[in-house]
């Protein structure tokens, strides 16, 4: 933590390597916090870049170096929930097809099993983010998909920690009674 | 106490241990620590949970392009740039002080000639006084008494086929001719 609060500094001073060195170090986590959201291989690529552009514009003013991830979190999550609200005006105007992409990206190198296994993963989990509640969605995927600690999620939502748990908790209980799903994550275990 | 003597903790207490075990009481703790079923049940659920974090970075699609954002290179030195703002910031000035000042009338009002002035009052008090003269004298016109010689009070406008043209009246009818 401490490299990345020296990289925070360094690039606030002007220091472009130490920036892109930021930039390296969290591009894959921002991608996939977004990816698992928008469910869209180019949107999330466009969002990524759209969050990092954000924060190179923004970084001098990150007061406390070591809420850096915190603050690009939280970057990322108010970039995708614009992305969404925007995706819902087009779609009552009429110029968006879906609303929710029921597309999955597959790779040709993936085996048979595999592409099976990353359809079915990806549709079970957009089964229990229909199931969960706004909060209780984005707490889940922060904590299981993002792997935030409980801390660095109240900062990244502005809540308490207290609030995090119990809608974590609740989350949970729900998560638990997709048998299907547990059954699947049982499976790729083995 | 035994662990024979506390119950099994419930499934919601379960999912306490996985969020933040200091929900659990003192005793359910204490339990939790000793007992084993206890403890597999919230290993199974944590194993599941930590796979949906293992298989969501397996399943992630690979970007198909570089995610950091290219910076351009300034080919100019910053010096041509700002001498360059500043051209344009004089410009934009230049043509809004153009455009104010434009809206004002340019051409001055020519001075007013006093002699002119003058000879009109001259003139005006000449008139009146041939006007009165006249009066005195019985004569309709307004001529001067020099001039009234020259142009005859009555001419006959209607005999002129011009004027006839120019002022046609219905009773006579205009001569072509």
């Amino acid at each position: 933590m401490d490299q990345i609060s020296g990289w925070v500094r360094e690039a606030q001073a002007g220091n472009r390597y130490a920036l892109n060195q930021l930039i390296d170090h969290y591009q894959n986590d921002i991608f996939r916090f977004v990816y698992y959201r928008v469910h869209h291989l180019t949107d999330a690529e466009d969002l990524t870049q759209d969050i990092f552009i954000q924060v190179i514009k923004r970084i001098r003013t990150v007061k406390d170096q070591n809420l850096f991830k915190a603050w690009l979190f939280r970057i990322a999550s108010n970039r995708v929930t614009d992305y969404f609200r925007k995706k819902r005006l087009l779609f009552f105007i009429g110029t968006s097809a879906d609303l929710e992409s029921d597309h999955c990206e597959t790779s040709e190198n993936d085996s048979p099993e595999t592409q099976i296994y990353k359809k079915e993963f990806t549709m079970r989990l957009k089964l229990l983010s229909k199931d969960l509640s706004k909060w209780e969605r984005e707490i889940f995927l922060m904590r299981y998909i993002d792997d935030l600690d409980i801390k660095e999620i109240a900062l990244i939502l502005n809540k308490k920690t207290s609030t995090i748990k119990t809608h974590l908790y609740r989350a949970l209980q729900k998560f638990k009674k997709h048998k299907k799903f547990r059954e699947l994550l049982q499976t790729a275990k083995r | 106490m035994s662990l024979q003597q506390t119950k099994h903790l419930n499934d919601d207490n379960i999912l306490w241990t996985l969020i933040t075990p200091d929900m659990l009481q003192a005793n359910e703790k204490q339990h939790f620590q000793a007992c084993p079923v206890c403890r597999d049940k919230q290993t199974s659920l944590l194993q599941e949970l930590n796979e949906i974090n293992i298989r969501s970075r397996e399943y992630l699609p690979k970007p198909k392009r570089n995610l950091r954002p290219v910076t351009i290179e300034k080919s100019a030195s910053p010096v041509f740039y700002r001498m360059k703002h500043g051209l344009v910031y004089a410009c934009m000035v230049m043509i809004c002080v153009g455009g104010v000042f434009g809206l004002w009338p340019t051409q001055k009002k020519s001075p007013i000639n006093s002699v002119a002035i003058e000879q009109t009052q001259k003139n005006i008090a000449e008139l009146l006084q041939t006007m009165d003269t006249n009066q005195q004298t019985n004569n309709d016109s307004i001529l001067p008494v020099t001039f009234q010689y020259i142009v005859p009070d009555e001419f006959e406008i209607m005999s002129e086929p011009f004027y006839d043209y120019v002022f046609p009246i219905s009773t006579q009818e205009i001569n072509d001719s």
